[in-house]
């Protein structure tokens, strides 16, 4: 599924987006997308035991390796490469977390995944599924009056990198990310709904 | 927000973020009235931060890494198209009508021939688009297959199958006209007869695919319908599996994550091995749903629930029925008359449905087969097969809601658990040892019940009298059922061995084996299991003959039964090792524990967990007969084994580390003994509890070692804790206990306390293990070594000679010979007898040089000394010749292996003494000084040695003694 070859491929299409080819920016998305599944898969399958240990930084930092180093990206293209994978990590886990909340009100078959003891019981789960969503809101409107702080958010929470490594996506120093960090969060925290015990 | 640039709160937050919160209230305050919307949200956005400290505080993987990790596995892109095919296409022969349903890997299309050979219409299922993984296809394949093998009116019959233009497989279905069975029952408010005749014909047709080895495994409402006929017919075998094909039928994640949760039964969500009875409990939630319009299950099942989810935790169908619909709460079954439905459902049918939803798949209907009897019963009015939950049952529940959590009692169950997970992980399909498992269980918590703290005796209750009641009551109460009354007693019986109750233990053995030989007969591979049992009983009490004798008594018959990789059958070859040691016979010993290894690494692998504990097993029998050097590398391959492989348990892992450290011991390497006995003892508690007998008989060793490193107050703690843990259970290794204890305060020269703990050793031994057991007289060896240090040299001498005697006679106590011949000997030279004390001492050097194949070793260094000390005493030149290079060599070897050690003192003052005697007064001034400095440190200026040595040193003075000296000569003479 994957095009002949990645990482020629990345290089043309981020080319292709910087031209502001709309076409260009999706087929992207997909790649990394698709690339952050079959790393995902095979993470998961070394390890063994599914939903255990997986680390979704280290999988982005594959994924940047595999696709977009051995393309030689400019620091700009690196950025980009990032704040996408960032991206297509929220947007696989509120898609998820979606999917599941319309299975539970439909009624219909609702996935579980139940993985050892540390699997959070079905409570929290749904309660977390909720938070995702009404988290996910939250951060459009948060995009609404600061992308950056957006991108923010979706390198720290959903791709899991560090404040030094957002520092250098986003051409900041660590400590302006982890003020801006503060910023976009005490806007979630007073978006979401009232406070209470959440697994976010 | 300005054109173009970030909103004001930003710039406004990093500018009050920092202030301490009275100074920033004020500048809130000032900005209010100015821009109080500004204001008003700043002051939301600093209360939400405060409000929620934990909230994103980490990222979401490190949050909810099992959604992180499912959303990224999925194997559907989101974006992946769904378009469904469109009417009219062909797929092989046939034309496609139009799509019936989707599930989760599949599209069912209805479909008729397009050549027109048969009018007939069909199901076409077909794999959905973009979901043709390796996975999925294989599950298709299989599922085709499973319903060719199935030939059944209540199963939707596979009429062909083929491959798509497009490559996708797919297979073609007899097709089936009807509606869901709940919603089938809704509509038509079907009375209660024809609901249990329905789930009667389902129940058919699931028997009927049992019957071919298939468990369906997603039995719910949708999958089961009714035709216009009444016909109930199965559908949909997506995720069934075929019995045995994998060893132990577990559900994989993938399987998992397709199933429908109101409908899987425990096991399945759990992860443990499917069986037929996992189709019952689907029948049993279907059932309670026609039955009361209602799920058996609240809304979410949590997974704590779910592992405690058990029949009688449901709400009995007749409560439900009784209970007028509340409100928001709908009847999702169509019930005609609730009342009526309730008045026939109380009693045997409610018996009939928990039945069938027992959490323990061993105790719901065995099959879907004799779920459908039951109800064919109930509906003809006879007697149904199910009984409710036993009283016994009942009561185990009760007591387990009860905290019963006395030491002795967590100490009883611990054991218990731990050795059946041995049993069973040694077993693997270990379906009769687990029902055992089950029943030992119950009644032991039933005699738990009977030790209800509100009930009499309170929580002082010990194990031993929990297991004395449990084998009574197994004796007076299970008459009715002999096989497993005596099975019973036979486990009581390893129990309490394992507990040291010896005497209980071997009665508790006896009764089963009487029981078995009845029942069997003798040479029974039953009789023969009672028989080890008895053996393992006799050799725990030292009666090692009559062990021997009821080993190869039980032989014939374990030989004949049981494989030679069965647990029975290597219970009993490692017992057969053991003896054979004590016997003399330490060649064939070693060679069965190696045969054990052996047999691991061809079974399991050389690196399997397995291969890993049987080297483990090979290390302590070599160990048990003194091969040290062997058994150590024995030990670190087990050991390496274990910690390498993520399955070896805790428990395992601590085993292996506690015999290393023994080891280790031996060679005097006392740090990294202390080292592995301390990692073994936080495994052991952070598997067994604090309170655990393992956990005593590992803080006895480590006290031990603890005490030869001079680390006294730590060692005395590690020996009373491990007396605490045992006392209750008035358990043997509290001799041990005690006489490390006593060693711990003979190390501090506290000889009198040491004596009264080497008395309550021998006065706890006594009648506990028989007259010729090796602790016994090690308690009396230790009295003896009290009454030497004490200066009570006659008796001494007579309770040495009884010590040295007696282990004399068994060539296999050798390491008692060699410590008794030493004391003894100091005892002989202490009375004027060097000559005596010599042979002696030469005769404990000896016996040490092979017990251990190197003179580099404490006890030879010490030896050394010692004959140094006779040579000494003997005074001729001859004799101070050979006693030189022989204190040179322990005093070289002490300073070798620990430069700080505690007796090396001694050592320089014999060496200073000598050298005195051989008029050598440089070398004496030298070692005496030594010797003085040392021991003014370690055992102060008061101390008698330091006198002695400070004394000898003056008198090797060069010059003449200064008037001083001489004074204080005389004053100490």
């Amino acid at each position: 599924m994957l095009p002949q070859n990645p990482t020629h491929e990345i290089t043309r299409l981020l080319a292709a987006v910087r031209d502001g080819d709309r076409a260009a920016s999706d087929a992207l998305f997909a790649s990394v997308y698709r690339e952050l599944h079959r790393l995902a898969h095979a993470q998961l399958a070394a390890r063994g035991r599914p939903g255990e240990t997986l680390d979704t930084t280290a999988l982005v930092h594959e994924a940047y390796l595999r696709l977009a180093q051995p393309a030689g990206l400019s620091a700009e293209d690196r950025a980009h490469f990032f704040n996408l994978a960032a991206r297509v990590m929220r947007h696989v886990v509120v898609d998820y977390a979606r999917q599941r909340d319309a299975a539970k009100r439909s009624g219909e078959v609702v996935r579980i995944e139940v993985g050892g003891p540390r699997e959070p019981a079905a409570e929290a789960d749904a309660r977390l599924t909720e938070d995702l969503l009404a988290l996910d809101a939250s951060l459009e409107r948060l995009e609404a009056e600061s992308p950056r702080l957006a991108r923010l958010v979706e390198l720290r929470f959903f791709a899991g990198l560090s404040f030094a490594e957002i520092g250098e996506v986003q051409g900041l120093t660590e400590r302006t990310a982890k003020r801006d960090w503060r910023k976009a969060r005490a806007f979630l925290l007073a978006e979401l709904s009232p406070p209470g015990p959440s697994p976010l | 927000m300005p054109p173009g640039g970030e909103p004001d709160w930003l710039r406004w937050f990093d500018e009050l973020a920092d202030l301490p919160p009275a100074e920033r209230s004020a500048r809130l305050a000032g900005l209010a009235g100015d821009q109080p919307e500004l204001a008003d949200r700043l002051e939301r956005l600093f209360a939400a931060e405060e409000g929620a400290p934990q909230l994103l505080s980490r990222p979401v993987v490190e949050r909810a890494p099992g959604l992180v990790a499912a959303a990224l596995a999925r194997d559907a892109e989101p974006e992946a198209p769904r378009e469904e095919l469109a009417p009219g296409t062909r797929v092989g022969p046939y034309r496609l009508l139009g799509l019936l349903g989707r599930g989760g890997m599949g599209e069912v299309y209805l479909a008729e021939r397009a050549d027109g050979v048969f009018e007939q219409r069909v199901a076409l299922k077909l794999v959905k688009r973009g979901m043709d993984s390796e996975e999925i296809v294989r599950r298709f394949h299989r599922e085709r297959q499973i319903l060719a093998r199935l030939e059944h009116p209540g199963i939707a019959r596979i009429v062909d199958g083929g491959t798509a233009p497009d490559g996708r497989p797919y297979f073609v279905l007899e097709l089936v006209e009807g509606e869901p069975i709940l919603s089938h029952c809704r509509r038509t408010g079907l009375p209660l007869e024809d609901r249990l005749r329905l789930v009667i014909g389902a129940c058919e047709a699931v028997d009927a695919a049992h019957r071919n080895l298939v468990v369906h495994r997603d039995l719910k409402p949708s999958n089961l319908l009714v035709t216009a006929e009444g016909q109930v017919k199965l559908l949909d075998f997506g995720i069934a599996k075929l019995l045995g094909e994998e060893a132990a039928g577990l559900t994989t994640q993938h399987e998992r994550s397709l199933l429908t949760p109101a409908y899987a039964a425990p096991e399945q969500i759990l992860g443990e091995p499917v069986t037929t009875a996992t189709d019952v409990y689907a029948l049993g939630v279907i059932l309670y749903e026609l039955l009361t319009g209602r799920s058996p299950h609240p809304r979410k099942r949590s997974l704590p629930a779910i592992q405690g989810e058990e029949g009688e935790t449901m709400e009995r169908p007749s409560a439900i029925l009784r209970r007028a619909t509340p409100d928001g709460e709908e009847d999702a079954a169509g019930i005609p008359d609730r009342q009526r439905f309730a008045r026939r459902v109380q009693g045997d049918l409610d018996t009939v449905v928990l039945a069938a939803l027992r959490r323990d798949p061993e105790r719901r209907y065995r099959s879907a087969a004799d779920l459908a009897i039951d109800l064919r019963r109930f509906l003809e009015g006879r007697p149904i097969q199910a009984r409710a939950d036993s009283v016994l049952y009942r009561a185990r529940k009760l007591v387990l809601r009860h905290k019963l959590a006395t030491a002795a009692i967590a100490a009883a169950i611990l054991s218990l658990v731990a050795g059946f997970a041995i049993s069973l992980r040694e077993a693997e399909i270990a379906r009769a040892q687990a029902r055992r498992a089950e029943r030992v269980k119950e009644l032991l918590v039933s005699v738990f019940r009977e030790a209800d703290p509100q009930k009499g005796k309170g929580p002082n209750v010990t194990a031993g009298e929990i297991l004395d009641a449990g084998a009574r009551r197994v004796e007076t109460e299970m008459g009715a059922e002999p096989e497993v009354q005596a099975e019973l007693l036979d486990a009581i019986a390893q129990i309490q061995l394992s507990l040291g109750l010896f005497d209980p233990a071997t009665e508790a053995a006896k009764a089963s084996l009487a029981q078995r030989r009845k029942l069997f007969g003798a040479n029974s591979a039953e009789e023969a299991l009672s028989l080890t049992t008895l053996a393992e009983v006799s050799s725990g009490l030292g009666r090692l003959d009559e062990a021997q004798r009821l080993a190869e008594e039980a032989r014939p018959a374990v030989e004949r039964r049981f494989d030679p990789e069965s647990p029975e059958r290597q219970r009993l070859t490692l017992l057969r090792a053991f003896l054979f040691h004590h016997q003399g016979e330490r060649e064939k010993a070693v060679v069965l524990a190696q045969e054990l290894a052996e047999s691991a690494r061809r079974r399991f692998g050389p690196k399997s967990v397995e291969t890993g504990h049987r080297l483990v097993v090979v290390a302590a029998t070599l160990a048990g007969f003194s091969r040290f050097a062997e058994a150590e590398q024995a030990i670190r391959e087990g050991l390496a084994i274990l910690e390498a492989s993520p399955e070896a348990t805790p428990y395992q892992r601590a085993e292996a580390r506690e015999l290393l450290a023994n080891l280790l011991e031996f060679r005097s390497l006392h740090q990294e003994a202390v080292t592995h006995y301390a990692a073994a003892l936080d495994l052991q508690r952070a598997a067994l509890g604090p309170k655990h007998v393992k956990i005593a008989s590992t803080l006895i060793p480590y006290g031990y070692a603890l005490s030869e490193m001079r680390r006294y107050p730590e060692a005395e703690k590690a020996l009373r804790e491990a007396i605490r843990i045992l006392e209750p259970i008035d358990h043997y290794q509290i001799g041990s206990a005690r006489n490390y204890l006593g060693f711990c305060f003979l190390g501090q020269e506290r000889y009198a306390e040491a004596e009264q703990e080497f008395i309550a050793m021998e006065r706890f031994l006594r009648g506990k293990v028989g007259a010729d057991h090796p602790a016994l007289w090690g308690a009396r060896l230790s009295q003896g070594l009290a009454q030497l240090r004490l200066g009570r040299l006659e008796e001494a001498e007579s309770t040495l000679s009884q010590v040295v005697a007696h282990f004399e006679r068994n060539e296999q106590e050798r390491d008692g010979v060699r410590s008794a011949l030493k004391h003894l000997g100091e005892v002989a030279r202490l009375r004027g007898r060097p000559a005596e004390a010599l042979a002696m001492h030469r005769r404990a050097r000896d016996i040490e040089i092979r017990l251990f194949g190197t003179t580099a070793q404490d006890g030879v260094a010490f030896s050394n000394y010692l004959i140094a000390l006779d040579l000494l005493d003997l005074g001729d030149p001859e004799s101070l010749a050979e006693a030189r290079p022989l204190i040179d060599e322990a005093i070289s070897f002490l300073r070798r292996s620990n430069a700080k050690h505690p007796t090396l003192d001694k050592f320089l003052l014999a060496s200073g003494r000598i050298a005195l005697a051989a008029g050598d007064r440089a070398r004496a001034r030298q070692d005496l000084a030594e010797a003085a400095d040392r021991m003014r440190r370690h055992r102060g200026g008061d101390h008698p040695l330091t006198r002695e040595a400070e004394a000898l040193l003056r008198s090797a003075e060069p010059s003449p003694p200064d008037p001083l000296s001489q004074r204080e000569r005389g004053k100490n003479q």
